[in-house]
């Protein structure tokens, strides 16, 4: 190892001090510039965080009139949870679930005499209520094709890939990872795009930044299929 | 001090198994090597270092990656240290070699996590400190400064010149303690770092260029790891070829003709 003499040593110490000086420097006047894009990415973030707290509207999949009719308070029930419930699940689940619950299904619950709407006849107390009827085929909400988005975040861009089938998502891929760390970590989002008819994907832990990069590329793609 | 924020359990498993293998790992390999050597009075010696660089895989990669990860990661880092090799020392920095390598293999991601950034200020203090007491005491001061000049004074003037966006997080948390980190305990490993200043001034400002141009050009998370393991490569091609009394870039066949695995049983 180098030993200097003291002379020596005295002057590579104050060189050393003015070097620290001129990294501080620099650094401040890069933190600075870059101030407000910073300031952005961060609103970014955490305006999707925001977004997935609050309970998600979810306007694409309008429920049938049939379905309102029957068992409406049900069905408010489900999709409007209390706040307490909100806040003790986790957002995508709920997305999933409560999706599922507004579906008519085959096999309708059990509707209390008191949860049911005055109607025009008398409903004898023992009433089991009949199976509704068939829903209408839900209206297209997209436009049918291939779309591609792009999502920014701060380790860098992803470009999601949306097909659009029947006005329904059939399928989300990532095209282009241009992000500093591999896709793969984030590799079981796309296919949930499809089962949850929405970009609401879960958060991967560890690669939050990843994740609502492909969440704003499937937004994004979504927002050119209206 | 950062594993209670990444969640210990997170982090515990990772690296208690990764030091572990790589402790017994070296100590099985020091232990075979110095079998045939009649100048070692004692088979055994304690692995310092492979603890060293275990812990310092561990607290790059990211927590969430699973512990046998970290673990295989590891011993890569040790096995490289004997397999890569000139006649003096080892050729790369073990850790960032392992670690760069387990990116291609199991596509690893990196928190830094033992830099603190998810800590407060004092904590960056405390690296800070630490990190300058280290580099003192192994006399590489000038190489980190070097380093974080070149490496600042390029992004920043980047953020001057094209959109800041693009390289704003260099400037902010976790990415700056990332580059503290790297720059006080990674850069200045003593085996495949410069002695002398004047080197260390050319070798910190190659390490910064490097990085900078995987970062803007390649986009990949190990972007400093590929920088050290460029200013590595330079150190021990110079060193080869100053012991053939060739001046830089001369010596390149030399240098070549001394890299060769297992050279520690040579």
């Amino acid at each position: 190892m180098a030993q200097p003499s003291r002379s020596g040593r005295k002057v590579v110490n104050s060189l050393v001090a003015a070097g620290s000086v001129a990294v501080l420097a620099v650094y401040a006047a890069g933190y600075v510039r870059t101030q407000s894009a910073a300031e952005l990415l961060e609103g970014r973030a955490l305006e999707r965080s925001t977004e997935r707290r609050a309970p998600i509207a979810r306007p694409a999949l309008p429920e049938p009139s049939s379905v309102k009719r029957d068992t409406a308070p049900a069905v408010k029930a489900a999709v409007v949870p209390s706040a307490k419930a909100v806040e003790s699940r986790e957002p995508a689940e709920m997305a999933l679930k409560d999706i599922v619950t507004a579906q008519p299904s085959a096999t309708p619950v059990p509707v209390s005499a008191a949860a049911i709407p005055q109607a025009a006849e008398p409903v004898p107390v023992e009433h089991k209520p009949e199976p509704a009827p068939p829903a209408p085929p839900t209206p297209p909400v997209w436009k049918d094709g291939t779309y591609t988005g792009w999502g920014t975040s701060r380790h860098g861009d992803i470009q999601a890939s949306v097909v659009i089938e029947g006005g329904k998502i059939a399928s989300a891929t990532i095209a282009q990872c241009l992000t500093r760390y591999s896709c793969s970590v984030i590799e079981k989002l796309p296919p949930q795009v499809a089962q949850r008819q929405s970009p609401e994907v879960d958060f991967v832990s560890g690669a939050t930044q990843s994740t609502n990069a492909f969440y704003y590329a499937v937004t994004d793609a979504l927002s050119k299929a209206k | 001090m950062a594993a209670p924020k990444e969640g210990i359990l997170v982090v515990l498993p990772g690296l208690a198994s990764a030091t572990t293998v790589a402790a017994l790992t070296d100590a099985l390999i020091i232990r075979f090597r110095n079998r045939g050597r009649k100048d070692h009075k004692k088979l055994w010696e304690f692995p310092d270092g492979a603890i060293l660089t275990a812990t310092i895989v561990a607290m790059v990669l990211r927590a969430q990656e699973p512990w046998y990860v970290t673990t295989i990661t590891s011993v890569i880092a040790v096995l490289s240290k004997y397999v890569f090799r000139t006649r003096t020392a080892n050729l790369f920095n073990p850790a960032a070699f392992a670690i760069v390598l387990s990116f291609f293999i199991f596509h690893t991601g990196q928190s830094w996590w033992g830099a603190l950034p998810e800590l407060p200020p004092v904590a960056q203090s405390v690296l800070l400190v630490a990190g300058i007491f280290v580099s003192e005491r192994v006399n590489k001061l000038p190489l980190v400064v070097t380093f974080l000049g070149v490496y600042f004074l390029l992004f920043t003037g980047t953020a001057f010149i094209t959109d800041p966006r693009r390289v704003a997080e260099i400037f902010r948390s976790p990415d700056v303690e990332a580059a503290l980190f790297f720059a006080f305990i990674i850069l200045t490993d003593p085996p495949t770092s410069p002695a002398k200043y004047p080197d260390q001034i050319v070798c910190g400002g190659l390490v910064a260029l490097v990085s900078y141009a995987f970062f803007e050009w390649a986009g990949v998370v190990y972007y400093l790891l590929a920088g050290v393991l460029t200013g590595n490569l330079w150190e021990a091609w110079r060193r080869v070829g100053r012991r053939h009394g060739k001046t830089f870039p001369r010596g390149f066949d030399e240098f070549l003709a001394e890299i060769r695995p297992l050279r520690a049983w040579g």
